[in-house]
């Protein structure tokens, strides 16, 4: 026994972590492909049988789908747009030495640690149109008011508001890794070279902190394209389908509408979306940070 | 390496000990009970003591919110080797798929139980409880849902205003009391996509409507067209601006916070708005029966919640004991006056509930209850029913959007009745097979 241990001890300190992950990761995602070409629906009382493709081509075709495909696009590059840029520059700007800089940092992780749910009845309160926060501070800086959540128009930026407010933080951390990690010597060779603060964060600290920013917007990308309690617990998808993201399309088509076949379909395709874009990101990280 | 195996073995033995103490044996059967963090729930938790000194029974309760606990239930019967025992569920809203599915133990051979005195339920509508298909009861109906129509006394008083009978009255009311400039709204009723349609209903009833007529979708007739146009004119110009998200808990916030002189919705809402803890006007809440439109008032009466036998139980007696106990008299009267009144006729004449319901309150129950109305389910009757709800309230939110002028909403109501028609063929329920 002890020879055979000895023999593959490296399997041996790998093999409950590789079972966990086995157990944890690829069992349910190979079983949501399997029942995504049966057409399991508990409403009918029978027996899921094999289907083939017919949920797929089912979901490929009906408007629904495609309208949940856009808004999900919709919601996730608003919301990263606006998480990279706030926070690339919020890093850039409390990188320096300063004082109460613990503070601000403390400040700004705030959101970070609260939970989705929580965050999203929070949010609700103040998006409330008649008497929330929001539309107070809307009139008080002489906006329009705007129905936030509860109208069609609005609801997707007011999520996608919320999901920023809370996650930004997170970018700001992974920017603030990067930058302490960029060398010194280009950063003083730009000034000595006369470059204004404006050029040297365009031409050198962007440049240099590209690669961190695809690899934090491509975690970003994956964890907002498929996220589900924010918009869950604020619109559950509404009003009327305007914010209901693929996720909670399929959450829908199983636990409402008892489809878990058609369900499944959903969400392999979404797996697959995640997988193609974030297999796409990694191709153009590596050609950008080449050239 | 012994070491460590004697301070191991000490470990396990003293976690053994600690752990074993908190699940004290009794003598007597346990069972496990699924239910929901509501009054109801406060009602079984007041008697439950009681009830396992009296019976012998140790009981088990999980109580989880409403979505939760459907959730838990559907995801711990499809595994097939449940320990539930009894469970308490919609049965409007999941008696076809867990009947399907054979998660619903029929309960004939236990209703002549003479401790039950099923009689005293006669009031239930018995087709709500029975299972799909057959003659068998499946669950026992624990307290009925009605619409109703709350308003601020004080804001009528105000006016000169009497609670409105019809529905000119009602947009008259309306008009009298709405004043947005000054963050107040005439009215609030339901909004959001799915929980409107049953609030609705009492609306589509009443201009004649319905949601399905001889085993097709209704939902494209003259009578719903007014309906939902009308429902959409009385939100869209009557009701605060949030009202497209608003389902159940924003109704008591907006009539809670002030905001709005009038809320139309489900008896349940009753309990929170004469709250002291939970609203500024708790004692300024009158009650009535709700408005009639061209055709009638026409609330729905649904069994909103029943309690079931999980047909895997291995403790059916027991199980059986504690069903009795919920559909009990003791629950009964501690439901009814809370919004949630039983369906035991019995319930009326119980000394607690009399002297704990306001005189408006009996009197709008007993107005509501004395309207005849093929509403009763206030749901379209058919497998896909969640479906269905969906696709129709989808019209509805374009009509309040639009505050009932939408030049598409026609069009919409249509292609709804279409794809509706669509689910009843699917289910095999269309036309001549409709057998609901």
């Amino acid at each position: 026994m002890n020879d055979w241990i000895s023999d593959h001890y490296k399997w041996v300190f790998v093999a409950p972590a590789l079972i966990f992950m086995v157990l944890m990761i690829v069992v349910p995602i190979v079983m949501t492909l399997a029942f995504s070409l049966t057409d399991w629906n508990l409403l009918t009382g029978r027996a899921p049988s094999f289907n083939g493709l017919a949920n797929y081509i089912e979901i490929l075709k009906s408007p629904d789908f495609w309208h949940s495909f856009g808004i999900t696009f919709y919601y996730t590059f608003l919301a990263i747009a606006m998480e990279l840029v706030a926070g690339v520059l919020l890093a850039v700007l409390i990188n320096k030495d300063f004082r109460g800089k613990g503070v601000v940092k403390t400040i700004i992780l705030l959101p970070y640690m609260m939970a989705p749910v929580a965050v999203g009845m929070m949010w609700m309160l103040f998006y409330e149109p008649t008497s929330g926060f929001m539309n107070w501070l809307f009139t008080t800086i002489g906006l329009p008011r705007s129905g936030f959540t509860s109208a069609r128009g609005s609801v997707i930026p007011s999520l996608a508001f919320v999901e920023f407010w809370q996650m930004t933080p997170m970018v700001v951390i992974v920017c603030m890794a990067g930058l302490a990690a960029l060398p010194e010597d280009c950063m003083e060779a730009a000034v000595v070279d006369g470059a204004t603060p404006i050029q040297t964060f365009f031409r050198v600290k962007l440049p240099m902190l590209l690669p961190t920013i695809f690899s934090i917007g491509l975690l970003r990308f994956v964890d907002v394209f498929k996220s589900f309690d924010l918009i869950y617990a604020m619109t559950k998808g509404g009003p009327a389908n305007a914010s209901r993201t693929l996720n909670i399309y399929a959450y829908e088509e199983a636990f409402s509408y008892y489809k878990f076949g058609l369900s499944s379909s959903i969400l392999t395709v979404v797996f697959i979306i995640v997988l193609a874009i974030s297999f796409a990101t990694m191709k153009l990280k590596n050609k950008v940070v080449e050239v | 390496m012994k070491k460590l195996l004697s301070v191991l073995l000490v470990v396990l033995m003293a976690a053994s000990l600690v752990f074993a103490g908190g699940s004290k044996e009794s003598a007597g059967p346990r069972i496990r009970v699924l239910s929901m963090t509501a009054q109801i729930s406060d009602g079984i938790l007041e008697y439950l003591d009681e009830f396992e000194e009296e019976s012998g029974i140790k009981v088990d309760l999980e109580l989880y919110g409403e979505a939760e606990l459907r959730q838990k239930e559907m995801t711990e019967f499809m595994t097939g080797n449940s320990t539930v025992d009894v469970y308490l569920f919609s049965p409007l809203q999941d008696m076809a798929a867990f009947s399907q599915n054979g998660w619903i133990e029929p309960l004939d051979e236990y209703l002549d139980d003479p401790e039950l005195n099923w009689d005293d339920f006669s009031s239930a509508p018995p087709k709500q409880i029975t299972i799909p298909g057959t003659d068998s009861i499946g669950c026992l109906p624990l307290y009925s849902s009605v619409q109703l129509m709350y308003y601020r006394t004080d804001v009528f008083e105000k006016y000169g205003l009497e609670p409105p009978k019809d529905y000119d009255e009602l947009i008259e009311v309306c008009k009298k009391i709405n004043d947005p400039a000054n963050n107040f709204y005439a009215i609030a009723c339901r909004g959001e996509r799915n929980a409107l349609t049953s609030q609705y209903s009492p609306f589509l009833f009443a201009f004649g409507g319905s949601f399905i007529k001889d085993g097709k979708s209704n939902f494209a007739s003259e009578g719903s067209y007014e309906a939902t146009k009308f429902y959409g004119e009385l939100l869209g110009n009557y009701a605060p601006p949030g009202i497209l998200t608003a389902g159940y808990s924003q109704m008591t916030q907006l009539f809670n916070s002030g905001t709005v002189g009038m809320v139309i919705d489900a008896n349940a809402l009753y309990a929170t708005l004469v709250d002291p803890a939970e609203s500024a006007y708790a004692d300024k809440v009158g009650v009535a029966a709700i408005p009639a439109g061209p055709e009638g008032a026409h609330s729905y009466m649904q069994v909103s919640w029943a309690v079931a036998m999980y047909p895997g139980s291995k403790n059916k007696e027991a199980a059986w004991e504690f069903m009795k106990f919920v559909a009990g008299s003791d629950v009964a009267a501690y439901i009814t006056p809370l919004g949630m009144p039983s369906f035991r006729n019995s319930v009326w004449t119980d000394e607690r509930v009399e002297s704990a319901m306001t005189p408006d309150m009996v009197q709008a129950y007993a107005d509501t209850y004395a309207i005849t109305t093929n509403n009763e389910f206030g749901l379209p009757r058919m497998t896909a029913v969640t479906e269905a709800r969906d696709i129709m309230g989808g019209a509805v939110v374009y009509s309040i959007e639009t505050k009932g002028q939408g030049p598409e909403l026609k069009g919409m109501m249509e292609e709804a009745a279409a794809e509706v028609d669509e689910l009843l063929k699917a289910y095999d329920e269309y036309g001549e097979n409709y057998n609901w």
